[in-house]
């Protein structure tokens, strides 16, 4: 297999990987109606497909032990046992959360250092919408709609979700209603609008 | 979601997915590969300085600062300036090679 001779091609190397690593945020910029969960299968064929093309290339520079062929063949069920246990604990590591929403926030900012790690866990649209609102002033205004709005939750104006996805994180509270239940119920009355607390 | 969507996704989509997924391999094993040399330590901390990359991408490709105030361009450029320097040191702490 190759491996570089100099430090300074080892950094060279190693800086073109922070430049790699994070290139689903810019990619998925140019996805349009496209589901990011659906995009990310894409994403991991295309890892699995480079994968084995520079096993091929870079790791079967020499014909010794080292090539990738013999290397596999040389390794015993506890290399493999780890390198899939590696594999899936990276792959699930928990910055998977601030994934794109699916109400269309593209954040191609500050969670590129889980390089690449987009993992499988779904996060409900309430809860997405949760977290939208906690992280960013802006962000919450673009979802309220009107400038006169912006201090109260208008479900009828955001995108709309089903009864369930909007509510199922209720149960956590004591009360259903919430503290803020009373200031909802002024503003929308929820027998006519489902998505209103 | 439906997993039969993936079959009816538009085909620059499918090669946009393929693309980010090539690029994250390729550092990804540039990454491994170069570790061989500087150890596990350098390589990934080093490495670990993608979101800087992804700042500088938000900054001049997404223009997700435009309008932002003083302080705001001052931090950015305080993350930076620690960025490089915090590359500089790992960088010069490696003593093989």
């Amino acid at each position: 297999m190759f491996v570089p001779h100099s430090f300074g091609l080892a950094l060279l190397m190693i800086l073109t990987s922070a430049i790699c690593w994070g290139s689903w945020a810019n990619t998925f910029k140019g996805v349009k109606n496209y589901r990011f969960e659906l995009f990310y299968w894409d994403y991991a064929l295309g890892i699995f497909l480079i994968a084995v093309a520079l096993a091929f290339t870079m790791g079967n520079t020499s014909n010794d032990a080292s090539s990738f062929l013999n290397n596999i063949r040389a390794a015993d069920r506890s290399n493999y046992i780890y390198t899939l246990a590696g594999g899936a604990v990276f792959k699930s590591s928990p910055c998977g959360r601030n994934r794109p929403g699916r109400s269309g926030h593209r954040l191609s900012g500050f969670d590129r250092h889980c390089h690449g790690g987009r993992r499988r866990f779904e996060l409900f649209v309430a809860a997405e919408r949760e977290c939208a609102v906690a992280r960013s002033r802006c962000r919450m205004r673009r979802h309220r709609g009107g400038p006169r709005w912006q201090g109260l939750w208008k479900p009828h104006q955001s995108c709309p979700a089903s009864f369930s996805q909007e509510h199922h994180h209720l149960p956590r509270f004591r009360n259903s209603d919430g503290p803020l239940g009373s200031i909802y119920h002024s503003r929308d009355d929820p027998r006519k609008r489902f998505g209103s607390l | 979601m439906n997993f039969g969507e993936f079959f009816r996704g538009p085909a620059a989509d499918h090669m946009l997915g393929l693309m980010g997924g090539i690029i994250w391999g390729t550092g990804t094993v540039f990454n491994l590969v170069a570790a061989n040399l500087t150890g596990v330590a350098v390589s990934y901390a080093i490495g670990q300085s993608a979101p800087m990359v992804a700042a500088l991408w938000g900054i001049l490709v997404w223009k997700e600062f435009q309008g932002a105030d003083r302080q705001a361009k001052t931090l950015l450029a305080l993350m930076f300036l620690f960025y490089l320097l915090a590359i500089l040191l790992i960088a010069k702490a490696n003593t093989v090679g």
